[in-house]
C-alpha cells in the first residue's frame, strides 16, 4: 500500500514536470514522417557556411522561422551528436558536447539541421547548414573596449576581456572606478596578456598610461616637451620599444547623411622605450610637413608601417579639408640596436587611388597587410565605405575581400597569433554599433564568410546598443587584476618620460587637445 | 466580581497603550495625509521624475549589473521605485510609504532601549528630514533606501543577535556583510548604531571595538577583492555621494539623528535612573507624559517641524524651473507660456524653452519680447555650459527645426549625461525612424518596451518598421521630413545658430526661419534680419509679424528712411503710432534712457524696449 502512494506521487510528480518544463523533455520528431523544406532555415545571427575555430564557444542562434517548437540536430563525422528540443526559436546549445564535437572533427564538416513543428503538431525539416571546421585554433581570449556610441561625451565604459571558449567576459578596466576618465588604446606585447598598455585620458586621476609588464604595473607620463600624452600604438617585437602616434584630433558634425567625422590637426610618431623610460623619434616620422599615424611593426621588427597625410597647411582655408585629406601607407625601416632610422619609403600611395588608409596590420608571418581604405581621413569607424582590404608585401599587390566586407564601416582588426584567423570590427548589424566578427584566412591568403562572436543569448548583441572597440587577442587571460590597475591608476607615484636630448622640443603644451569630454554634472 | 490591585494596575497600563496607540494612529493618519496631499500638490513628484529621469528596463542584462558592486542592489530597487515619479499621485504615494516604513523602524530601535518611548512621535522626524530631502527635485530615492535598510539591520540585530558573544559577532558580520553589499557606505549608519548600542546598553567593550575593526576593514577588503570598485568609493559610496548628488547638511543631520537619539535617550534614562527625575518636572512631564494635553503639545511640535522642514526645503525657482521643463517634454506650450508670465526668475534653459513654445503657438514673431529676454541669441539655443547637462533639452530644438543629425548626436550626449533613459531612447528611436535606419530604430524600440512607462509607445512605434507609411501619414512627421535640410553643411557644436541660415534654405522650414530672424534681432543684427525678410512670403503670414514691423521702423530710422519694404504688405498704422509715441518719450527725456524708462514701460514687450534697455553688443 505505501510503494503504491510513492508510486502514485512519484508518477504526478513526473507528469507536472513534463507539463511545467516541456522544454526539458527530449522530443525527437519522427524523422521518416517529416516534410522536407528545400532551402536552409533563417537564423540570426547568421552562422551559415563559415568555418569555426575548433575551440570556438558555441554559436547559439535563433530561428527567424516561425513554428510551435524547434529540433536541433548537430552531428559531424566523429563523436556524439548534438540533439536540442525548444519551444522557443532561441536555440542554446550544451557547452561540453559541442567542444568535444568540434575537437574532435577537425577540418571537417558540422552539419546543422533544423526542424520545426507546425500548429497541427507535424514536422519538417530544413535543409542542413553546412559549416566547416579548421584545423588551427583561434586564440583563447579577445580583449575590446565596451561603450556607448561615443559623440563629444563619454560615460561608462570599460576594458573587458573574453574568453572565446566559452561565453565568459570580465573586466580588466572599468573607469567607474577610476574617476570616470577615459580608458583607450589597449595594446599587448606578441598576443601577451602579461604585457600591456591602455591610456587613461582625463577625469581625476589625469591623462597618463597605464603599463602591465610582467606582472607590475606602473602609471607612466608620456608627455615632455616634444610631444604631449601619445595614443595609437604598436609593440615592437622584443618587448622593449613601443611605437606611438600623438595627434590634436578634431570632430566635425554633418546635418546631412552621416553625423561625424574626426580628422587630425596634427600628428606625428614617437617611439617609447620600456626599459629606459625613454622618448625618441626621428624627424622622418615626426615631420611637420606631413601627419603621420597608426604605426605598426612588422613582424621582424625591422620595419615600422605608418600612415601619412600632407599637413593641413597645404590646404585651401576657405574650405574644409576634410575630404582632401587622403593617407599613404608608408614604412621606414629602423634598426633597434643601433636606433638607426632608414628612409621613409611609400608601401601603398593609396591618395593617388583618390582613397585613404588606416589600421595596417601585418600578419604574423609578415606576407600581408590587412588594413582599412575608404574615401578620405584615417578614422574608418566613422567612414560607411571603409573596408578592408589585404595586401601581398612580396608583390605589393592588394585586394579587397569581398567575403569580409559590407555596406556599412568595417575598421579595426587583428591578426591571430597563428595568422588564421582574423577579428574586425564591423557596423553591419545596424550602422551605429560596432561588433567583432572573425573570419578564417587559409593558406591560399583568402578569407572567409565572417560571423559574429557568439554570445550565450544569441539576442544578445540584437537588444543592447554597445559598441565593441578595438579588439585584440590574446594567448591567455588577463590575469592582472582590475583591483590592481586601480590601484595604479590612482597611485600618486608617476613615472615621467624622458625625452632623448638628441629630440628638440616641439609641443608647446603638454595637455592634449581633445573633443572628448567626460559626461557632464547636472545643474 | 473583585478585582486584585495588580489587576486594576494592569488595566490602567493597558489602557493608557491602547489610548497610546489610538493617538499614534490618529496622528499617524494626520501626518501621512499632509505628506501626500502636500507632496502631491506642493512638491509634485512628477517633477523628481522630470530632474532625474531614473533608468530601469525589465531585461537580465541591465538587473545583473547591479549585483557586481556594493549598493547595487538598493540602487536596482530604487531605480524601479522611481518609476512611480512618473505620475504625481503614485510618487506622492511612494515617498508617503518610505517615510512611513523609515519611521515605524526608527520607532523599535527607540523602544529598545526605553520601554516608554519619550516623546510619542518622536520616530516621526527622521520623515521630517526626508521630507525636506526630497523636496530637492535631485535628491535620489536611493539614499532614502539604504537609511531604511540599515534600519531594518539595526532592529533584526537587536532582536535577534545571541548573547553569546562569538555568536553575537558572527551574527553581526554577516548582517554587517550583507547590508554593505545592499548598501554600500549607509551600512555605516547600521555599524555607528550597533557599536553605541552595545557600549551604552549592554556595557560591552571588546565586542564593539571587534565591531569598529571589522567594520573599518570590510570596504577595503571588499574593494581588494571581490569588487572591482575605488578604495575610496567603496567607503564613501551612497554615503557621502551617489552618482552626481552630493550630500548636504540636512542628509548628514539625518544619518546623526539615530545614533544621537540613541546617546540622548540613554542618558535621559540614566538622568531618570539617577533619581533626578523630579528636578525638572515639566521637562519629564513634556518627555514622558501621555496625557491628552501633553500628546497635543509633542504632536503640535512635531507638527510644527514638518512644516518649517516643508517651508525651509520648498524651492518655487526650482519647481517653476522642472515644471516648464516638464510641459515643455509633454509639448503642453500654452502651459509653459502661462507659467512664464508668472514673473518668476528666468534661467537660460527656460529661456529656451519658452522661446520653443512661443514658436509652437505661433507667437514668437509677435509676443518674443513679451516675456524678458536676457540672454541675447543664446535664448534660443542655450548657453555652452548647459549644452551638456542639457543635452535632450538641446536635441529638443534641433529636433524641432528638422536638423535631425544634430538633435541625434545631442540624444547621445545626453545618454552620456543621463544615461539611457526612455526619453533619451525615444528621441533615438523616432530620429532613426525619420532618417529611415530600422535597424538601430529597432533596437531602442525594443529597449523601450523593457520599460514601465514607455512600452506602449514602442510597441505603437514598431509597427512602423515594418510599414512606415502609417509613420509618414502622421503630420508631424510629414512637416519634419519636408523641413529636413537635402545638402550637407558642416554643424558647430560650439555656434549652433550659425545652422539656421543653412536651414533657411528649405523654403518649408518656418521654424528655421522664426529662429533665424529671432536671433538676428535679439542679437541686434538688424541688416542681416532684413536681408531675410523677404522670405516670409514663402510662409503663410497674414501681415507682417509685430517684431517685423518693429525692427524694420527701426533699420527705416538708421537708414534714414531708405529702409526694407515688404511688397504686397504694409506695417501696421498702430505700431507707427507706437513707434511715434516711443520716439517723442525718449526725445522728451533727451534720450536719456535711464530717465525714460517710467515712461516707456508702456512698450516693454517691443522690440525698441528690448533693444534699448535689455540688448548687451558688448556680451
Amino acid at each position: 500500500m505505501h510503494r503504491l502512494k510513492v508510486f502514485i506521487i512519484l508518477l504526478f510528480v513526473c507528469i507536472a514536470l513534463v507539463i511545467v518544463f516541456p522544454g526539458c523533455t527530449s522530443k525527437k520528431p519522427n524523422l521518416e514522417d517529416c516534410t522536407s523544406i528545400e532551402r536552409q532555415p533563417a537564423i540570426s545571427p547568421d552562422y551559415t557556411e563559415i568555418i569555426l575555430p575548433p575551440n570556438i564557444a558555441p554559436t547559439n542562434f535563433i530561428i527567424k522561422d516561425k513554428a510551435s517548437a524547434y529540433y536541433v540536430h548537430i552531428s559531424s563525422e566523429k563523436g556524439k551528436d548534438i540533439d536540442i528540443f525548444s519551444r522557443t526559436s532561441n536555440i542554446r546549445i550544451p557547452i561540453k558536447p559541442w567542444k568535444k564535437l568540434l575537437n574532435q572533427n577537425r577540418e571537417k564538416s558540422l552539419l546543422i539541421t533544423v526542424f520545426i513543428k507546425d500548429n497541427e503538431g507535424k514536422w519538417s525539416r530544413f535543409a542542413p547548414i553546412e559549416n566547416e571546421i579548421a584545423k588551427e585554433e583561434i586564440n583563447t581570449h579577445l580583449v575590446y573596449r565596451l561603450m556607448k556610441p561615443l559623440y563629444q561625451y563619454w560615460d561608462k565604459l570599460g576594458i573587458y576581456q573574453r574568453d572565446l571558449s566559452s561565453y565568459d567576459e570580465r573586466p580588466i578596466v572599468l573607469n567607474r572606478t577610476m574617476g570616470k576618465n577615459c580608458v583607450n588604446c589597449h595594446s599587448f606585447h606578441n598576443y601577451n596578456p602579461e604585457r600591456m598598455i591602455f591610456h587613461m585620458r582625463a577625469g581625476a586621476v589625469g591623462t597618463s598610461m597605464i603599463l602591465a609588464y610582467d606582472n607590475e604595473t606602473y602609471k607612466v607620463d608620456t608627455s615632455t616637451s616634444f610631444n604631449h600624452a601619445t595614443s595609437y600604438r604598436s609593440w615592437h617585437p622584443n618587448g622593449k620599444i613601443i611605437a606611438f602616434a600623438f595627434n590634436t584630433v578634431k570632430q566635425i558634425f554633418h546635418a546631412v547623411g552621416k553625423n561625424l567625422d574626426v580628422y587630425d590637426r596634427v600628428s606625428d610618431l614617437l617611439l617609447y622605450n620600456v626599459k629606459t623610460n625613454t622618448i625618441t623619434t626621428s624627424p622622418k616620422i615626426s615631420t611637420s610637413e606631413r601627419m603621420e599615424t597608426y604605426p605598426e611593426w612588422s613582424p621582424d621588427g625591422k620595419y615600422l608601417y605608418f600612415c601619412s597625410s600632407p599637413g593641413l597647411d597645404i590646404y585651401d582655408k576657405d574650405e574644409h579639408p576634410l575630404q582632401k585629406m587622403k593617407y599613404d601607407l608608408m614604412r621606414i625601416s629602423y634598426d633597434v640596436e643601433k636606433d638607426l632610422w632608414g628612409e621613409v619609403e611609400p608601401v601603398l600611395p593609396a591618395s593617388e587611388l583618390g582613397l585613404s588608409i588606416a589600421h595596417p596590420k601585418l600578419s604574423p608571418d609578415g606576407k600581408y597587410i590587412l588594413f582599412c581604405m575608404s574615401k578620405y581621413s584615417y578614422f574608418p569607424l566613422y567612414m560607411p565605405d571603409s573596408d578592408l582590404y589585404l595586401l601581398d608585401t612580396e608583390t605589393y599587390e592588394f585586394r579587397k575581400p569581398e567575403k569580409l566586407n559590407s555596406d556599412r564601416a568595417e575598421s579595426y582588426h587583428c591578426w591571430s597569433s597563428n595568422g588564421r584567423w582574423v577579428v574586425f570590427s564591423s557596423k553591419r548589424q545596424d550602422g551605429i554599433c560596432t561588433h567583432p566578427y572573425f573570419s578564417y584566412f587559409d593558406s591560399n591568403g583568402n578569407f572567409n564568410k565572417p560571423f559574429l562572436l557568439p554570445q550565450k543569448d544569441p539576442e544578445y548583441h540584437q537588444s543592447r546598443v554597445v559598441v565593441y572597440n578595438v579588439p585584440e587577442f590574446v594567448n591567455g587571460p588577463v590575469k592582472i587584476r582590475p583591483q590592481k590597475f586601480i590601484k595604479t591608476a590612482w597611485s600618486k607615484q608617476i613615472i615621467k618620460a624622458k625625452l632623448d636630448p638628441k629630440v628638440g622640443k616641439k609641443s608647446d603644451s603638454q595637455t592634449e587637445e581633445t573633443p572628448y569630454k567626460p559626461s557632464p554634472q547636472n545643474l | 466580581m473583585v478585582e486584585s490591585k495588580g489587576g486594576k494596575a494592569f488595566q490602567k497600563v493597558s489602557n493608557g497603550k491602547s489610548q497610546d496607540k489610538i493617538w499614534s494612529l490618529l496622528f499617524t493618519t494626520i501626518l501621512l495625509s499632509f505628506y501626500f496631499i502636500y507632496l502631491l500638490l506642493r512638491i509634485e513628484p512628477k517633477l523628481i521624475y522630470q530632474s532625474q529621469e531614473p533608468v530601469f528596463f525589465f531585461d537580465k542584462y541591465f538587473i545583473k549589473e547591479f549585483f557586481s558592486y556594493p549598493g547595487g542592489a538598493t540602487e536596482l530597487i530604487a531605480r524601479f521605485l522611481s518609476q512611480f515619479f512618473y505620475y504625481s499621485w503614485t510618487g506622492a504615494l511612494l515617498l508617503v510609504l518610505v517615510f512611513a516604513f523609515v519611521a515605524w523602524n526608527t520607532k523599535p530601535l527607540i523602544r529598545s532601549i526605553c520601554k516608554n518611548q519619550p516623546i510619542l512621535y518622536l520616530h516621526w522626524i527622521p520623515s521630517v528630514f526626508l521630507l525636506a530631502l526630497h523636496s530637492n527635485y535631485r535628491f535620489p530615492l536611493v539614499l532614502t533606501l539604504g537609511l531604511f535598510w540599515a534600519l531594518v539591520s539595526i532592529n533584526i540585530y537587536i532582536r535577534l543577535a545571541p548573547s553569546n558573544s562569538t555568536l553575537r559577532f558572527m551574527f553581526y558580520i554577516i548582517l554587517q556583510a550583507m547590508l554593505y553589499y545592499i548598501t554600500a557606505g549607509q551600512a555605516f549608519i547600521f555599524s555607528i548604531v550597533i557599536i553605541l548600542y552595545e557600549i551604552l546598553l549592554h556595557r560591552r567593550i571588546m565586542l564593539p571595538l571587534l565591531y569598529i575593526i571589522f567594520t573599518g576593514l570590510l570596504p577595503y577588503i571588499g574593494a581588494s577583492t571581490l569588487f572591482i570598485i575605488n578604495v575610496r568609493d567603496a567607503y564613501a559610496m551612497h554615503l557621502m555621494s551617489y552618482d552626481k548628488y552630493s550630500l548636504t547638511w540636512l542628509s548628514w543631520a539625518l544619518y546623526a539623528f539615530f545614533p544621537l537619539i540613541l546617546l540622548i535617550v540613554f542618558f535621559e534614562q540614566i538622568y531618570v535612573g539617577t533619581g533626578k527625575k523630579n528636578e525638572n518636572k515639566l521637562w519629564n512631564k513634556f518627555l514622558s507624559g501621555r496625557s491628552i494635553p501633553i500628546k497635543l503639545i509633542q504632536g503640535t511640535i512635531i507638527i510644527f517641524l514638518v512644516v518649517a522642514a516643508a517651508l525651509y526645503s520648498y524651492d518655487k525657482n526650482k519647481k517653476y524651473f522642472f515644471l516648464i521643463d516638464h510641459y515643455a517634454r509633454f509639448e503642453e506650450w500654452k502651459k509653459v507660456l502661462n507659467l512664464a508670465q508668472q514673473g518668476l526668475p528666468i534661467s537660460n534653459i527656460v529661456q529656451c524653452q519658452v522661446n520653443r513654445a512661443l514658436y509652437h503657438c505661433g507667437l514668437l514673431c509677435d509676443k518674443m519680447f513679451s516675456i524678458a529676454q536676457l540672454f541675447g541669441g543664446d535664448g534660443l539655443f542655450m548657453l555652452e555650459r548647459f549644452r551638456g547637462p542639457f543635452a535632450l533639452q538641446h536635441s529638443d530644438i534641433f529636433f524641432d527645426l528638422g536638423l535631425i543629425n544634430a538633435s541625434e548626436q545631442w540624444a547621445y550626449e545626453a545618454i552620456a549625461a543621463n544615461g539611457d533613459t526612455a526619453w533619451n531612447l525615444q528621441r533615438l528611436a523616432l530620429v532613426n525612424l525619420l532618417k529611415e535606419k530600422h535597424d538601430i530604430a529597432a533596437k531602442y524600440l525594443k529597449m523601450l518596451q523593457k520599460t514601465i512607462w514607455h512600452r506602449k509607445w514602442a510597441i505603437e512605434y514598431q509597427k512602423y518598421l515594418s510599414d512606415s507609411n502609417d509613420f509618414w501619414a502622421k503630420p508631424r512627421f510629414q512637416y519634419l521630413k519636408s523641413t529636413m535640410p537635402e545638402s550637407d553643411f558642416l554643424v558647430s557644436p560650439t555656434e549652433p545658430e550659425l545652422c539656421l541660415e543653412e536651414l533657411l534654405k528649405n523654403t518649408k522650414n518656418k521654424m528655421a526661419f522664426e529662429y533665424f530672424m529671432a536671433y538676428c534681432l535679439l542679437d541686434g543684427q538688424i541688416g542681416r534680419f532684413t536681408k531675410h525678410l523677404h522670405r516670409l512670403n514663402y510662409f503663410d503670414y497674414p501681415k507682417i509679424p509685430r517684431h517685423f514691423e518693429e525692427a524694420m521702423l527701426i533699420y527705416n530710422q538708421l537708414t534714414g528712411g531708405k529702409g526694407v519694404t515688404l511688397p504686397g504688405k504694409e506695417i501696421s498704422e498702430e505700431t507707427i503710432r507706437k513707434f511715434n509715441d516711443f520716439n517723442n518719450i525718449m526725445a522728451k527725456h533727451k534720450k536719456d534712457k535711464k530717465a525714460a524708462y517710467n515712461d516707456l514701460k508702456k512698450y516693454r514687450d517691443t522690440y525698441w524696449f528690448y533693444g534699448l534697455y535689455y540688448y548687451k553688443p558688448e556680451e
